[in-house]
């Protein structure tokens, strides 16, 4: 019988340092997953920790150090092996959204989710309308992805909009090479800075407390609460619906991120107590 | 079903005889505390008792135990394949395995608990409830599944109900034990039942899932005040679920064991996430959580152990009334 | 290159290196992966060596003791505080905030006779990386934690209270008999070794912190005919340091 618990041995390909804090691995493995699925990672000794899939071409991760198990795998570098489990969760509703307009939002490390989101759409492009992409970091030290994100800005694919907190030099520069693209405040100023049709459906991931602002910023505008999802985040033990760690609301509205999640929609939010 | 009868003064033989199915655990008395042991000999076997401070879930799900062993980066998986008898089991405690049954072997199934359970023989044993019982209001005073062989208490004899192929094996394998029950038998078994039935206090669960969605901060506060973040209520409830997973290294530094070991979501780590947020970070809201998963998913079997264990004497009778007042 | 190990001890009764030592079996093994450079308790040589982990056991009660904390502190990669005296100053730092070690001193041996400051932990002076508690350390719990740090890893820190091993135990609850456990309030890891044998936990392991319900606790045990103030002096025993407790209204 298949065992769930089983991690799969998969070597690491390639590996980046993005910030001081977050690293990127390129996996060797063959994985069927939609956006915003997660996988349970594995160092052995350390422990296992849900981590989502940063990519749609091949297997990424993009990891921040914050406890035991992160901390071991940024230890590893290209040619190591790690254990793999999963993928775990729903994923965003990529198919249902076909056709429409896309806006996405990210929240510092929320960059990781979304990005498998932004690379499916590029692979789709013309499966979608008007893709505007919305990231939020502190500075620009603290930004993911950076090369390919402003490689993207050159592009007429996606309207790529930066918030930042602090301001440096170097975003000043930034600045002036893409005029309009970087704005300081919180990833919601995007929404005053950028014209958005508030008929797209919207994608959003990044720290707990993003999701109260970003949502009540969205309900002042008049976007559709059903066209709003959002990917969370809990600590999954196992993945399978069975360590309850991610159990969310109350009664029988209560729901398992692992299972019934990651990404639940603007609506859920409204009926599950407590989902953000 | 089958119904047979077995005199009291064969249940040492009968007892006797289960060995040949497996290693048998059953309840066992020590410092007058009742737990689910491996028992050898009957007289070390209580059959008449309340409750198990620990439920005998840890048979089938034990309280820790190694899932994997790894060697640098390659698992391999452990599991158990020894055969169980699990002897002495209340109506309220076979209800909480089946309970467990719904997450654990929902797909993908935990292979760790399904070979326990498939391998174990469950014999039910009537019960004798006290004030803490609430298992009518939660719907598992009686049970007509989830056991192989099911003794009633009946005097100077049991009532036995056979539910499974294998529990009618096991009885046929002893058979000039079992004899034929009458209708006099038949009238005993549903006499010791209503008995049984008097002695647990009637509660209305109503409404109860949206009145604990309903009730704000203020009211949790009240109930958590005298709450020690202990995590007794859990590590005794036969329905708990949760688990925490591990890893542990050995001398070599390379290998070791991946353990689960159960968890209490009255505890800080249960709500934390990698960044320092806790989703449960004030024990108000650890204990509606508790409530919630309890009584508002209907995860409770009324075995009243939450409430005879918690040390500060937290009762979840007193919560259920004050929700409804 | 084997790591450097160094195991050093200020003020305390040396019960924790004591409990490494005891290690037998297991030491052997450890010492084949490591280059111990001190062990005070071992020999009598202290070299001046860069440390890769320092276990340091015992309070700090002199200006020396904390110069020589600092010293190792700049010469260890890692510095990870052993035993109750470390992480909370230990039971000789029970009159701290009561009486100063000068007066003490007069009581008992008439005059002062040698400079003493308040017993305090480790952390209070220096960065400390880890730390593990009990009074003694818990043998498992080290070889746990050394094998962690050998192999690169961050060590498990618990934060969840006896109780959780006391139940997995089976053990009967002492608060049940009306009797003062500070087991809920205190760390776990030590398997719950006291109230296994009948006993109260006393907190060796020291408070949970930001978790302990400390409030619902005085008062509970107040319940249970214990005044506040008694209450307290057991919590003086291994926690004096810990203002928190002391300064719980009752």
């Amino acid at each position: 019988m298949e065992n769930e618990f089983l991690p799969r041995r998969v070597r690491i390909e390639e590996t980046k340092m993005m910030t001081s804090l977050e690293k990127w691995f390129k996996l060797d493995a063959q994985l069927d997953f939609k956006p915003g699925q997660f996988l349970e990672i594995s160092v052995a000794g350390a422990g296992e920790a849900p981590i989502s899939i940063c990519s749609w071409n091949g297997v990424e991760i993009c990891v921040r150090k914050v406890g035991r198990v992160s901390s071991a795998l940024h230890q590893r570098e290209k040619g190591d092996f790690i254990g793999i489990r999963g993928p775990y969760g729903n994923g965003f509703p990529m198919k249902e959204i076909e056709g429409e307009k896309l806006i996405l939002v990210a929240g510092g490390l929320g960059m990781a989710p979304l990005r498998s989101v932004l690379q499916y759409v590029l692979k789709n492009r013309k499966k979608y309308g008007e893709v505007t992409f919305f990231y939020g970091i502190k500075c620009l030290e603290m930004m993911l992805f950076r090369d390919e994100l402003l490689k993207l800005m050159e592009e007429e694919n996606v309207n790529l909009h930066i918030a930042y907190e602090i301001e440096d030099e170097e975003i000043r520069n930034l600045k002036k090479r893409f005029p309009e693209r970087f704005h300081k405040g919180m990833v919601t100023t995007l929404f005053e800075k950028v014209k958005v049709n508030t008929e797209s459906f919207v994608v959003v991931c990044g720290p707990p407390i993003m999701y109260k602002f970003v949502l009540k910023k969205m309900e002042e505008l008049g976007f559709y609460k059903e066209r709003i999802y959002m990917t969370l985040e809990r600590r999954m033990k196992c993945g399978t619906g069975k360590c309850r760690h991610c159990v969310v609301g109350i009664g029988s509205s209560s729901k398992l991120i692992c299972r019934d999640g990651p990404v639940f929609s603007a609506i859920d939010a409204e009926l599950i107590r407590e989902l953000v | 079903m089958k119904f047979l009868k077995l005199k009291k003064d064969q249940i040492e033989d009968f007892f006797d005889s289960i060995h040949s199915f497996g290693i048998v655990y059953a309840p066992v008395k020590s410092d007058g505390k009742i737990s689910f042991r491996r028992a050898q000999n009957f007289s070390d076997v209580s059959l008449e008792y309340t409750r198990s401070q620990i439920p005998p879930k840890h048979v089938i799900l034990p309280m820790e135990e190694p899932i994997l062993k790894f060697r640098e980066e390659e698992y391999f998986e452990v599991v158990d394949d020894e055969n169980k008898v699990l002897l002495g089991v209340h109506h309220c405690d076979i209800i909480a395995f089946k309970m467990l049954d719904e997450v654990y072997l929902q797909p993908p199934k935990d292979i760790y608990y399904h070979e326990r359970i498939k391998r174990t023989l469950i014999i039910g044993l009537s019960c004798i409830p006290d004030n803490y019982c609430f298992c009518k209001a939660t719907n598992s005073f009686y049970t007509s599944d989830g056991f192989d062989i099911f003794l009633h208490d009946c005097g100077d004899f049991y009532f036995v109900r056979v539910a499974t192929p294998r529990g009618l094996k096991v009885t046929e394998n002893s058979k000039n034990l079992f004899e034929k029950v009458d209708e006099k038998d038949m009238e005993l078994f549903v006499k010791a039942e209503k008995e049984r039935f008097e002695r647990v206090k009637g509660k209305n669960l109503w409404m109860i899932g949206d009145l604990i969605e309903l009730r704000d901060e203020n009211f949790w506060k009240i109930f958590s005040e005298r709450c020690l973040n202990c995590g007794n209520c859990t590590l005794v409830c036969p329905t708990c679920q949760c688990f925490e997973v591990y890893d542990e290294l050995e001398e070599d530094l390379k290998s070791g064991n991946r353990f689960r070991r159960w968890d209490s979501c009255m505890l800080r780590a249960h709500g934390l996430v990698a960044d320092g947020h806790n989703f449960r970070e004030r024990t108000e809201e650890r204990l509606r959580n508790r409530l919630s998963c309890k009584l508002g998913e209907m995860r409770c079997v009324g075995c009243g152990r939450c409430t005879v264990y918690c040390p500060t004497g937290i009762d979840i009778l007193e919560i259920v009334r004050a929700l409804k007042e | 290159m084997k790591p450097k190990i160094g195991i050093l001890g200020f003020t305390g009764c040396a019960g924790c290196q004591l409990m490494i030592l005891n290690l037998e079996d297991e030491l052997l093994d450890i010492f084949k992966r490591i280059k111990l450079v001190s062990f005070q308790m071992a020999s009598s040589e202290m070299k001046d060596e860069k440390l890769d982990i320092a276990f340091v056991e015992g309070s700090i009660t002199t200006e020396e003791q904390k110069k020589e904390l600092e010293k190792i502190r700049k010469k260890s990669k890692i510095l990870v505080a052993i035993g109750n005296c470390a992480t909370l100053g230990g039971v000789q730092a029970l009159s701290n905030g009561i009486k100063s070690s000068r007066e003490m001193m007069k009581e008992v041996y008439g005059g002062e006779f040698w400079r003493l400051m308040d017993s305090k932990p480790l952390s209070e002076f220096v960065e400390v990386d880890f730390e593990l508690f009990g009074c003694p350390i818990e043998k498992q719990e080290f070889l746990e934690m050394i094998r962690f740090l050998l192999r690169g890893f961050i060590p498990l820190k618990r934060d969840y209270p006896v109780c959780l091993e006391c139940k997995l135990k089976d053990n009967e609850c002492i608060l049940l008999e009306k009797r003062i456990c500070l087991g809920p309030l205190t760390v776990a890891g030590c398997g719950a070794r006291c109230p296994s044998l009948g006993l109260e936990c006393l907190g060796c392991r020291g408070v949970i912190e930001g978790e302990a319900r400390l409030e619902s606790a005085i008062k509970i045990f107040e319940d249970a005919g214990v005044s506040a103030e008694d209450v307290k002096k057991i919590f003086r025993i291994f926690s004096a340091n810990y203002p928190d407790i002391l300064e719980v209204k009752s």
